[in-house]
């Protein structure tokens, strides 16, 4: 097996290497998985906040945030530690808000600083629902939200016009609000 | 088009700040009596913003791609592991259905033995049931002979080795033997009976002399004897016995008239 540093790590987190991603799968994912288990949760419950806990990492490194002053997976440990206690915290005050006054979970309250857990399972899920869509339709969408203007819309994507690319894009979008919405997860994110 | 067919487009437009006039008044108006339209609202601008960061949704796209090889690696052992697990039971499973086969047909090695003086014996030892006496079948115990019922042992029952044929005694099944003007009238040739019938045995002629009747089951273990005079039928109970393969021998003057078998489903 092979071995990287934390520096080799963080390099290649910072350049989206695949081999990188897959060695912190690897390494790392037994770690949450641990945590999460040992803490009323189950497998899928492990994945996303592993998946959640990277792309905090990865937004530390991107944006130079990152302060290391101890071992990359100490700090990962401590990344997902919060996103658990967070999400359970807030799983158990939906569960029981109305039947008693809500204890936090092991003594945990979230910090300033803090990942904002709900945000990153509301970004997971629309992130999953968009990857899920057909490629054009990804196309589109992107295109719009970097404001591209439907004359180059419609010349990019081959479309006859701009009425036609304006069409595609409310379909598109709708198309991933439904299955955002019609997802059993989304119940516990609004 | 009706304003609940626009709303999706006028969503997105107010969001995009697009809306405008009198299409704004009535979606603002609309917005503040409907709060599940103020949450698909709120859903469309945080649409926009996560799927504004390309580079995130690039990095999501990656971990996804990696991940799972990583779960089906991971699902992989387990899989094994229950293809494993599922052998080992069979084999268990197997052994011990040989096991219990071999003890059965050693139990059927010894009892054939019993069964040979079980006629001889039967008469001392003989109940009467329905007109009929009705055997008790003997088992070795340490050496001892005992006398037990003559229901068959419970795990016998269950065993496919029920139905397997005596080889000694197939070859004799439905021959005449010192008896050339014997003949079975019923039940003619191998015949299959259910648990509720009752199984008529008649033959002609009448005989004078005393006929014995011993039922054995095909590992030679009487279950039923019975004897009676100047008769050319006999009845008995299906219901008494277990499922599987049965051999009756019909005797008279201790000399066997006839051999046959039936079937008990």
């Amino acid at each position: 097996m092979e071995f990287y540093s934390d520096e080799e790590i963080l390099k290649g987190l910072s350049s989206k290497d695949p081999v990188c991603i897959r060695h912190l799968y690897r390494e790392y994912f037994p770690v949450t998985k641990s945590i999460v288990e040992r803490n009323s949760g189950n497998y899928e419950d492990a994945e996303d906040v592993f998946q959640d806990g990277l792309i905090v990492l990865y937004q530390k490194v991107r944006d130079g945030k990152m302060l290391l002053n101890c071992s990359l997976k100490t700090y990962f440990y401590s990344i997902c530690w919060k996103l658990w206690m967070q999400r359970l915290d807030r799983k158990w005050r939906l569960l029981y808000q109305d039947r008693f006054v809500h204890e936090p979970v092991e003594d945990y309250e979230a910090k300033e600083g803090d990942p904002d857990e709900y945000k990153l399972e509301r970004t997971r899920l629309y992130h999953l629902h968009f990857l899920s869509l057909p490629e054009d339709c990804q196309k589109v969408l992107k295109l719009f939200i970097c404001k591209t203007s439907l004359k180059n819309i419609a010349m990019i994507m081959g479309f006859r016009d701009e009425s036609y690319a304006k069409t595609r894009k409310y379909l598109c979008k709708n198309m991933l609000r439904k299955r955002i919405l019609k997802d059993p997860r989304c119940k516990f994110l609004f | 088009m009706s304003n609940r067919e626009k709303m999706p487009e006028w969503i997105t437009r107010y969001n995009d700040n697009d809306l405008a006039g009198d299409e704004l008044h009535l979606f603002l108006e609309m917005l503040e009596k409907n709060p599940s339209l103020k949450v698909e609202v709120g859903l469309d601008k945080e649409l926009n913003e996560a799927l504004a960061d390309d580079d995130i949704i690039e990095f999501r796209r990656k971990i996804i791609a990696s991940g799972n090889p990583k779960i089906r690696q991971s699902q992989l052992p387990r899989k094994l592991m229950l293809v494993a697990a599922t052998l080992i039971l069979m084999l268990i499973f197997e052994l011990l259905l040989n096991h219990l086969c071999s003890r059965t047909e050693s139990k059927g090695k010894e009892s054939s033995e019993v069964s040979r003086i079980c006629p001889k014996n039967g008469s001392g030892n003989d109940k009467q049931r329905n007109g009929l006496k009705v055997s008790q079948s003997l088992k070795p115990d340490g050496g001892r002979l005992l006398i037990s019922s003559v229901k068959v042992p419970v795990n016998r029952i269950k065993l496919a080795s029920n139905l397997i044929p005596d080889p000694q005694l197939e070859g004799l099944v439905g021959s005449n033997v010192r008896s050339f003007y014997f003949k079975l009238l019923s039940p003619s040739g191998v015949t299959h009976f259910s648990m509720k019938d009752t199984i008529r045995l008649s033959w002609e002629p009448d005989l004078e002399k005393p006929i014995k009747l011993i039922v054995t089951d095909n590992h030679g273990i009487c279950v039923f004897e019975t004897e009676k005079e100047m008769t050319n039928r006999i009845f008995f109970r299906a219901s008494q016995f277990h499922s599987g393969l049965f051999y009756f021998k019909i005797i008279g003057n201790d000399d066997l008239l006839y051999l046959g078998k039936f079937y008990i489903e």
